[in-house]
C-alpha cells in the first residue's frame, strides 16, 4: 500500500530528529572516488540493486577499494555461487583479501555477520540474495559495532522490500560501446533519495577499470 | 681446518611423484595398482595428480584407476618423517616449501660431511641406499648452492654431483630456476635453456622481467643466500579424558575440551611452539569421530582454541554417548616473535582481529571455504588461478603475478552452449540464452590454445560482446567444432 503524503511527512520529520541524536560517524567511501552518488559513512551496509552483468559487482569492488585506501584493513569477498573470477578482479585482490565459499545460505549470512563484525575488516562484497528483516538490521548493527562496510549486491526483484540497509543503490547498465552505469540512490536513512551518477569505464582495454564519474542533477 | 673454512654444499633430495609415492610407501597394497588423486574443485573433482592423466582433469573423463582423495596434509605429515631419518646423515636438514605447490623435496646442508663419509659420493650412495631399502625412488644432487642443487635434482637425468661453478646448469631448461610466469615470456623470446639466460647482461634482467628472475640466477649461482630452515621433530603432544561411564549431552563436553586445551597450551608454551592444527577425537559409542581444528597462525591461546572447537561441535553429528576426549596437536610451528611495545596499544590489534576471525571463519565454514587466490602460469581460463586455504598452512608468498588481460569479473561454472540464431559476418548477432539477446559490439578474437599436458586441450577463440540490453559477456567459438559458448559476465 503506497504511503500517504501524511506518512511522509512524518518519516522526514523522525528521520530528521534521528539525524540530530546519532552520533556522526567517519566516511569510509568519499562519493567522487568511490563512484557513487552519496558519500557513505563507516560502519553502514550499502546494497547495489542490479540485474546480471550491469557493473554492480566493479563497482562494490571500487568502492571497497576506496573503504580500504581510507581505513586500512581486509577485504573480505563471499561468494556463495562460486562465480568470482579472481583474474578478473586481481585489481581488487590483495595480499589479506579473504574468500569465502559457504555451501548453505545459513553459513553466508554467518559469515557475512562475522565478517562485518570484525574491527579488522575494512569492507565485506557479496551477493545476498534474500535476506530477512531482522537478518539485514543484524548486519547493519555488526557493521556499526565495527565500522567495517557491507557492499551488498541484491538483485532488483527485491527493490521495495523492507531493509535495513543503510542505503540502497539502483544499478542500470546502458547499452553502447563504453560501459556506461548509472547508479541511482533509491533508498538512503540520511540522505534524500534520487542522487544519482553516471559511471563510465572500458572494460575491455585494461584489467583495472579507471572510472569516470559524471554527476548528474538529481 | 674448521668447518667455516669449507666451501658451501647443498644437498637436494626430491621425491617424485610425493603424494602417488607416499601413499604406496605407506600403504603396499597399492604398489601394483593405478591411482588417481582428486581434490574437490570448482565445478567438481579434479585431478590433482594420477599415474595415467594430466593434473585438472575432471573426475568425469577417468576409465580406470583407483580414486583416491588428496591428502596434502599426509604428505606433509610423512615428508617430516624422512625429514627425521636423514637427520642421521646431516646436522640440518629443512623440508622446502616452494611457492603455490605441495612439499615434495628435502635440504641437506652438507658443508664439510664430505670428509667425514670420505668423499660427497660415498654420502650420497649411503643416503640413497637407505631410501632404497625403504622403497623410496628418489632424485639427489649435491651442488654448491641450493639453487643449483635444486635445479640437478628436479632437472638432470639422474643423480649428480656438481662441481662448483654453472657449468652443469647450462644445458637445464629455464624452469629449473624455479621461476614463475617468467618461464613463458622467456620461451617466447627463444630462451630455453640456463645457459641462454645466463649469458645475457644481468644489469638489464631485472628492468625488463622483473627481481624475482635476477634473484633466482643469483641463488643458483650461490651469489644470494638462501638459509635453510631445520626441521625439528617437535615430539606429540596429546591429552585425553576417560570417563567410566559415557556422556551422552554435549554441554558437557565443552568444559572437558576447556580442561585439555589448557593442557595443550602449557605443553605448547613449554616447546615455545604454537598450534596450526589440532586433533579433537571424541571416544564414543558404537563409533568414535573426529575432527581437525585449523588456524591460520601458530597460536597457543585456550579460550581461542576452545571458541574454535565449540564452532565444530555444533556441527558434528558425533557419537550419541561419548565415552572419552583426546586433544593431539598435529602441527605446530614456532610461535610468532614481536619487539616489545612501551604501550600495550602500539601492537597492531588489526591483524590480531583478522587472524581470529579467519579461524571462526575456517573452523565453522570449512577450511577450503576460506581461502585466498593466487595467480598460476598458464592461458587456460579455468586453470590460471587456484584457491590456497588460510588455515593450516604456514603463510607462505607467491610469485606468480596475476596477468594484465581484460577477463571478466564473473565466470561460468562450465561454458554454457548457445544457440546463435542469426550470424553477422562470422560472429554472433542473435543468442537464445535464457530469452533472446541481441549483439550490438563485439571485441576480439583472443585465441587461446593449451596442449593436453595442462588437462584438456582446449582451442577457443574468445570474444568480448556488448549486448543490446548492455549485458557484457565473454564467449567464445570453439575451434574444433565451430560451437559457440558463454563463459564469463563482465559485472
Amino acid at each position: 500500500m503506497p504511503a500517504t503524503p501524511r506518512q511522509h511527512e512524518l518519516v522526514s520529520h523522525l528521520r530528521e530528529q534521528l539525524r540530530a541524536v546519532a552520533p556522526a560517524r567517519p566516511i569510509a567511501i568519499e562519493a567522487e572516488r568511490g563512484c557513487l552518488p552519496t558519500a557513505i559513512p563507516a560502519g553502514a551496509c550499502v546494497e547495489f540493486l542490479a540485474d546480471r552483468s550491469s557493473g554492480a559487482l566493479t563497482l562494490a569492488l571500487l568502492a571497497a577499494r576506496e573503504a580500504r585506501a581510507r581505513g586500512g584493513g581486509a577485504l573480505v569477498l563471499i561468494d556463495r555461487a562460486g562465480l568470482f573470477y579472481p583474474p578478473g578482479i586481481a585489481w581488487a585482490i590483495t595480499p589479506d583479501t579473504i574468500l569465502l565459499h559457504p555451501q548453505t545460505a545459513r553459513d553466508e549470512l554467518w559469515a557475512w555477520r562475522e565478517a562485518l563484525a570484525c574491527p579488522g575488516v575494512s569492507a565485506v562484497v557479496g551477493e545476498l540474495a534474500r535476506v530477512a528483516p531482522k537478518a539485514s538490521r543484524s548486519l547493519q548493527l555488526a557493521a556499526e559495532a565495527s565500522g567495517a562496510v557491507g557492499l551488498i549486491l541484491r538483485p532488483t526483484t527485491v527493490r521495495g522490500h523492507p531493509s535495513w540497509a543503510h542505503t540502497q543503490f539502483l544499478v542500470t547498465a546502458s547499452p553502447g560501446r563504453l560501459r556506461r552505469v548509472k547508479v541511482e540512490v533509491t533508498h538512503s536513512i540520511d540522505q534524500r533519495t534520487g542522487a544519482q551518477v553516471f559511471v563510465e569505464w572500458d572494460d575491455a582495454a585494461e584489467q583495472l577499470p579507471t572510472p569516470r564519474v559524471v554527476p548528474v542533477a538529481a | 681446518m674448521r668447518p667455516n673454512n669449507y666451501p658451501p654444499r647443498e644437498l637436494c633430495l626430491w621425491l617424485p611423484n610425493w603424494p602417488l609415492q607416499r601413499l604406496r610407501w605407506e600403504q603396499p597394497e597399492l604398489r601394483r595398482q593405478k591411482l588417481v588423486l582428486y581434490e574437490h574443485a570448482r565445478g567438481g573433482r579434479r585431478i590433482v595428480v594420477a599415474d595415467d592423466y594430466p593434473s585438472g582433469l575432471p573426475i568425469a573423463e577417468v576409465t580406470h584407476g583407483r580414486l583416491l582423495a588428496h591428502d596434502p596434509l599426509a604428505d606433509a605429515a610423512a615428508l617430516g618423517r624422512i625429514a627425521e631419518l636423514c637427520a642421521e646423515f646431516a646436522p640440518s636438514v629443512g623440508i622446502d616449501t616452494p611457492d603455490g605447490f605441495q612439499p615434495d623435496t628435502l635440504r641437506l646442508g652438507i658443508t664439510g660431511l664430505g670428509t667425514l663419509y670420505g668423499s660427497e659420493e660415498r654420502l650420497l650412495a649411503q643416503l640413497a641406499a637407505a631410501l632404497r631399502r625403504r622403497r623410496l625412488h628418489v632424485r639427489l644432487a649435491i651442488a654448491d648452492s641450493w639453487g643449483a642443487a635444486w635445479a640437478l635434482a628436479h632437472f638432470a637425468d639422474h643423480s649428480v654431483i656438481s662441481p662448483p661453478g654453472p657449468g652443469p646448469l647450462a644445458a637445464l631448461p629455464i624452469e629449473a630456476l624455479r621461476l614463475g610466469a617468467e618461464c613463458e615470456v622467456l620461451r617466447e623470446l627463444g630462451i630455453f635453456r640456463v645457459g641462454q639466460l645466463l649469458a645475457l647482461p644481468r644489469e638489464s634482467l631485472a628492468e625488463r622481467f622483473g627481481a624475482q628472475l635476477l634473484l633466482r640466477i643469483n641463488q643458483a649461482l650461490g651469489l644470494a643466500p638462501e638459509p635453510i630452515h631445520s626441521h625439528r621433530p617437535a615430539g606429540e603432544i596429546s591429552f585425553t579424558i576417560q570417563w567410566e561411564y559415557a556422556v551422552t549431552q554435549r554441554s558437557a563436553l565443552e568444559p572437558v575440551f576447556a580442561e585439555l586445551l589448557t593442557q595443550v597450551e602449557r605443553a605448547l608454551i613449554h616447546k615455545q611452539q604454537g598450534a596450526l592444527e589440532l586433533a579433537c577425537e571424541l571416544c564414543g559409542e558404537p563409533t568414535s569421530i573426529s575432527f581437525i581444528v585449523s588456524v591460520f597462525r601458530p597460536t597457543t591461546s585456550a579460550k581461542h582454541l576452545a571458541e574454535l572447537v565449540r564452532l565444530q561441535l555444533e556441527r558434528q553429528p558425533g557419537p550419541a554417548a561419548v565415552s572419552g576426549v583426546r586433544v593431539t596437536a598435529l602441527r605446530m610451528a614456532p610461535l610468532p616473535v614481536w619487539q616489545p611495545l612501551l604501550f600495550d596499544d602500539e601492537r597492531p590489534a588489526e591483524g590480531v582481529h583478522v587472524r581470529q576471525l579467519i579461524n571462526r571463519l575456517s573452523n565453522r565454514l570449512g577450511r577450503l571455504a576460506v581461502v585466498r587466490a593466487l595467480p598460476v602460469a598458464g592461458a587456460h581460463p579455468e586453470l590460471v588461478y587456484r584457491y590456497e586455504p588460510l588455515t593450516g598452512a604456514a603463510a607462505r608468498k607467491t610469485i606468480s603475478r596475476w596477468k594484465t588481460l581484460p577477463r571478466p569479473t564473473r565466470l561460468a561454472r562450465e561454458p554454457i552452449l548457445l544457440r546463435i540464431t542469426a550470424l553477422a559476418a562470422g560472429l554472433p548477432r542473435q543468442v537464445q540464452w535464457q530469452g533472446l539477446h541481441t549483439i550490438a559490439h563485439a571485441w576480439g578474437p583472443e585465441r587461446i590454445q593449451t596442449g593436453w599436458w595442462r588437462g584438456r586441450d582446449i582451442q577457443r577463440d574468445y570474444y568480448r560482446v556488448a549486448t543490446t540490453a548492455g549485458e557484457r559477456w565473454w564467449i567464445f567459438r570453439r575451434l574444433t567444432d565451430g560451437q559457440w559458448f558463454l563463459h564469463g559476465w563482465f559485472d
